[in-house]
């Protein structure tokens, strides 16, 4: 296990098996909600983009795959221990490097996974890597002991707790969040990294929200201001839109159905009503179909439509 | 620094607990060995005879298209024709099979370009033009128009035009100065990839069986230099982001 391969063709062989793991890894990930991948990236694009550091030779060894194997302290026995060692060094890496995917085509998703992690690393907090995320905690934590929240009741929980949720930069968007998160009993205190991001995206609206209400009190100019950049916006998010619907070839009633998730969400931040989750959008407009593969859609168009939101409102300030 | 721990290793062992959070990841886990037993799309197609479309002239006038039964996009096609009516003069070569279309468009002085109009079912991922009369291949430019070259009095009944798709692709990526080939075709294997200082050489182990190839390097896009079984790549179009596709 020395990762020194016989020719080029031998190690490009390996290297390309190691590809075809990490993209299936990113296909399901993504086909679970766990992640959502740029619309014109492919599970394929997308591990390249995570992996290519790690394929890394010198001659026809792989450098980083050998020092990882050379630094475990229990070996691998069997066939089957070496394939469940490589894909958790594989996949471990595609989570680590989850940024790189969003650097060109959602570089607020790729600023705000990077801040995340930075504020991570910096206050010590402890990160548990399992099967489909990292989770991060301020204890030491038994994962068998319960569940965990999910993305929709985590929000619930935040959302309950508002008032202590301060979301004006990363140090205190952590520190408050799991805060809160300690404070109740029934999950486990913990919180996966992929719904920090998507909870720190939602961080968004209150921002919106607090332009829209200052906005009121203000001069009738800013208001008409806002309101112009965010009907410019929605013009330009529904060009976006159907690129995605083209793409999963939406039928016609289902890009209704998301049209209206779609203006129910915005109603939602701009007249400051409750926030909905994608469970209570896809219930009430998605009333046929796989109620998993809608909601996956929902939320995967939700997060897309916070991104582009991020940007205008940055922009608009 | 944070305190890091790995449990992913002893998940995908199927050595943790079954309770809680640590037995819904290995379920996880274990759904995905089911799902990566199904086979991905990877988008490139690998028999070279079935990504070569032969697009055929039609001769009804563009206002008869409109009783062409090959649905929307046509009829789209119908109505591009007929708002440029008066910019130029158009003729269309259809694929009914693909419910697809190649609008020729002859600008001033003879200039011709072509451009493809597709059904969403067979939208097409790096086309390429064929011409058999001047046994040439056209790449388009950014906006997907492709340019012909000037003719002296363009006649659609006397050319011949193909559409080809990729057949086989090599993602290079960068690190650190080295070019890391990435494909996913298991008949074709890469001898060897050397990073000189000039240039790029890829070896390929057997000739693929290709018309051409094209190298994307950024927004640059060209007919890459093959020669038997080795690309060069000069140091001034490597980019971080770039492709072999080959046709």
């Amino acid at each position: 296990m020395d990762f020194t391969y016989g020719s080029y063709a031998e190690m490009s062989r390996f290297i390309n098996e190691c590809i075809k793991r990490i993209e299936k890894y990113i296909g399901f990930l993504s086909s679970k909600g766990k992640i959502f991948l740029p619309m014109d990236l492919t599970p394929y694009d997308a591990a390249i983009e995570v992996s290519s550091e790690i394929f890394t030779s010198d001659g026809n060894t792989l450098v980083k795959f050998k020092s990882f194997f050379d630094k475990l302290k229990e070996k691998p026995d069997t066939e089957d221990d070496y394939e469940a060692i490589l894909k958790s060094f594989l996949f471990s890496v595609a989570k680590k490097n989850l940024v790189n995917i969003y650097k060109d085509s959602d570089p607020v998703t790729a600023r705000i996974i990077r801040n995340l992690n930075l504020e991570i690393d910096r206050s010590g907090y402890f990160v548990t890597e399992l099967f489909s995320d990292r989770f991060v905690h301020t204890e030491e934590t038994d994962f068998s002991e319960k569940e965990y929240c999910g993305r929709e009741e985590l929000e619930k929980i935040l959302s309950a707790a508002h008032s202590k949720v301060d979301f004006k930069n990363a140090k205190t968007f952590l520190s408050s969040l799991l805060n809160i998160v300690n404070e109740q009993d029934e999950y486990i205190k913990a919180v996966s990294f992929g719904d920090l991001v998507y909870v720190y995206k939602h961080s968004l609206i209150e921002k919106v929200e607090s332009t829209q209400k200052s906005a009121r009190q203000e001069e009738i100019e800013t208001n008409i201001h806002y309101k112009f950049i965010l009907e410019e916006f929605r013009q330009k998010f529904n060009t976006k839109l159907r690129k995605y619907f083209s793409k999963k070839n939406f039928s016609d009633n289902d890009q209704k159905c998301m049209y209206n998730v779609i203006d129910a969400f915005l109603k939602g931040i701009t007249d400051g009503g409750q926030k909905r989750g994608a469970s209570e959008l896809t219930k009430e407009f998605f009333a046929d179909g796989d109620f998993a593969r809608n909601k996956n859609r929902v939320e995967y168009c939700i997060d897309m439509l916070l991104s582009e939101l991020t940007t205008v409102f940055e922009k608009g300030k | 620094m944070s305190k890091f721990k790995n449990l992913n290793t002893e998940i995908l062992k199927k050595k943790t607990a079954s309770k809680g959070l640590l037995g819904k990841e290995r379920i996880l886990a274990e759904d995905f060995e089911k799902f990566s037993t199904q086979k991905i799309k990877d988008g490139i197609k690998v028999n070279p005879d079935s990504v070569l479309y032969s697009f055929i002239y039609q001769r009804q006038r563009y206002e008869m298209l409109q009783g062409y039964e090959t649905g929307l996009k046509l009829a789209a096609a119908t109505e591009s024709a007929s708002a440029a009516r008066n910019r130029g003069k158009n003729y269309f070569y259809i694929n009914a099979d693909l419910d697809s279309a190649l609008r020729i468009k002859i600008k001033n002085s003879n200039e011709v370009t072509a451009s493809l109009i597709t059904s969403p079912q067979s939208e097409f991922s790096n086309p390429l033009i064929h011409c058999r009369e001047t046994d040439k291949y056209y790449i388009p430019d950014g906006k997907n128009v492709f340019n012909l070259g000037k003719f002296e009095a363009f006649k659609p009944e006397h050319f011949h035009f193909d559409v080809l798709l990729p057949v086989f692709k090599i993602d290079f990526a960068e690190n650190k100065g080295e070019y890391i080939p990435f494909f996913t075709h298991s008949d074709y294997e890469l001898r060897t990839v050397i990073n000189r200082n000039e240039e790029l050489l890829v070896e390929m182990s057997d000739d693929i069986p290709h018309r051409t190839a094209v190298i994307q390097s950024g927004a640059y896009r060209d007919f890459a230099n093959v020669k038997g079984k080795n690309i060069k790549i000069s140091k001034a179009l490597l980019g971080s982001k770039m492709s072999l596709l080959f046709y």
